[in-house]
């Protein structure tokens, strides 16, 4: 009977094994069962545990978390900066065009009021060749009515003539280039001189005799005698006055009316009631 | 006593966190695997009684009907203790098998008892992923118990355990 049971023990071991877990669950599904021992050893052994892997989990999900908010941030944040850059861009060009239209309206309104025709003109580039050289390059030719010798004005004053034409563009000597020159008069005291650039982009007033009543801040027009410019378009004004070297005539320097260094565009002035001189079209 | 010091923390440690980390997630039943192993490779009185401790531990973690699992476990532990001298779980195709009718068997028993409380619970939506998985992980994790030498079974079963 012995051997029996050990040989069998395993067996019989299970069946009453079996046979205690349902006599548990009928006790449990009474409410009677009593695991309370058990329970509480499991929440001083698995408890601990539990808690330090829920934390383990914790931390690593913050820092998951984290990561992918910092991954999202950057590139919202990289998202973000083009937006900023395309619109500065955008307000820039919008800048651009506002003041371009600013600029155009007050040459129209100029070239409305003048009472010569003229024709608008974009500058393409500056030439200071040489260092003092002042010239300018203009997106209007000989197919646009332009013709050496045209006058260039802008709101603010004279700019210069055309020297140079081709079909599409033309060539402007500037009003500050020493080759440039330009009868006068001092508006206020009708006293007469010659512009011409100082060949440091400045301009200087010559032949007004020491005499003559000159004072700083007079403002010097054209005189309408070289049959190009028309008379009474502001050149500039007196910024100082000094004695000239020859005893004779002042030293005058004139400051340009119009901003020679920031031109865009311009007016060309296509017929000043004078008769356009065509001798040549080359740099005089 | 060994196998208790053994499987006992093991089987806390994957309860803890099967509640935890892995909470929601279907993962292998190891305490069937644990059974399996133990009740082919190291039959005894005393893997008998680990089978229980371990079924009865599970109900308790998880709130189950106490007993439910602990009748399963030593069920299924007889069950193969009987089979083993009849079949050889020596190759992973055989422990897959052996694993999963276990586990089926298992949750099958557990479903009974369950149901007998009036208890609709859903059977193959939740038996079938953890039956399968517990198959599919039962070679690699009886390999890795065999590995650790942790079976020095005093009547090694035919075949063996690889």
């Amino acid at each position: 009977m012995i051997t029996l049971l050990k040989r069998h023990q395993i067996i019989i071991a299970s069946l009453l094994l079996c046979l205690f877990s349902l006599h548990l669950a009928s006790a449990d599904r009474k409410g009677t069962g009593g695991t309370v021992l058990v329970k509480g050893l499991l929440d001083l052994t698995v408890a601990p545990v539990q808690s330090a892997i829920l934390q383990t989990k914790n931390s690593f999900k913050e820092l998951w978390q984290g990561y992918v908010y910092l991954v999202e941030v950057n590139q919202e944040n990289e998202a973000l900066r083009k937006d900023v850059n395309r619109l500065v861009e955008e307000n820039n060009k919008l800048k651009e065009e506002l003041w371009l239209n600013m600029r155009l309206k007050e040459l129209l309104a100029f070239k409305e009021s003048a009472p010569f025709s003229t024709v608008a003109a974009g500058i393409l580039g500056f030439n200071r060749g040489a260092g003092w050289i002042r010239t300018v390059k203009l997106n209007k030719g000989t197919k646009d009515g332009i013709n050496v010798d045209m006058p260039l004005l802008s709101p603010d004053g004279v700019v210069g003539r055309v020297v140079e034409v081709s079909r599409h563009t033309s060539t402007a000597l500037l009003l500050n280039d020493p080759r440039s020159n330009i009868d006068v008069i001092l508006q206020r005291t009708r006293v007469k001189g010659v512009v011409e650039g100082n060949g440091t982009g400045g301009l200087i007033l010559k032949y007004v005799r020491l005499l003559e009543d000159v004072q700083v801040g007079a403002r010097v027009v054209t005189a309408g005698h070289s049959g190009i410019f028309p008379k009474g378009l502001l050149v500039g004004e007196v910024r100082a006055v000094e004695k000239g070297e020859d005893n004779f005539f002042n030293y005058i320097e004139v400051k340009p009316g119009a901003n020679l260094k920031k031109l865009e565009e311009v007016l060309i002035v296509t017929d000043n009631g004078y008769p356009v001189t065509t001798k040549d079209k080359t740099l005089r | 006593m060994r196998d208790f010091l053994i499987f006992l923390p093991i089987t806390l440690f994957f309860l803890a966190l099967k509640s935890t980390l892995f909470e929601g997630l279907p993962l292998p039943d190891l305490p069937i695997i644990i059974v399996f192993y133990i009740a082919y490779a190291r039959p005894s009185l005393a893997g008998v009684v680990l089978s229980f401790v371990l079924g009865y531990i599970d109900d308790v973690f998880s709130g189950a009907v106490i007993g439910s699992t602990s009748l399963s476990l030593v069920f299924v532990f007889a069950l193969v203790h009987l089979l083993s001298k009849k079949v050889h779980f020596s190759t992973a195709g055989m422990m897959a098998l052996g694993a999963t009718v276990m586990a089926l068997l298992k949750f099958t028993a557990a479903y009974i008892i369950l149901s007998s409380f009036n208890t609709h619970i859903p059977f193959l939506a939740y038996v079938l992923p953890a039956v399968l998985l517990t198959g599919l992980f039962a070679p690699a994790v009886i390999s890795v118990f065999s590995w650790l030498n942790l079976s020095k079974a005093p009547h090694a079963p035919k075949g063996g355990i690889p």
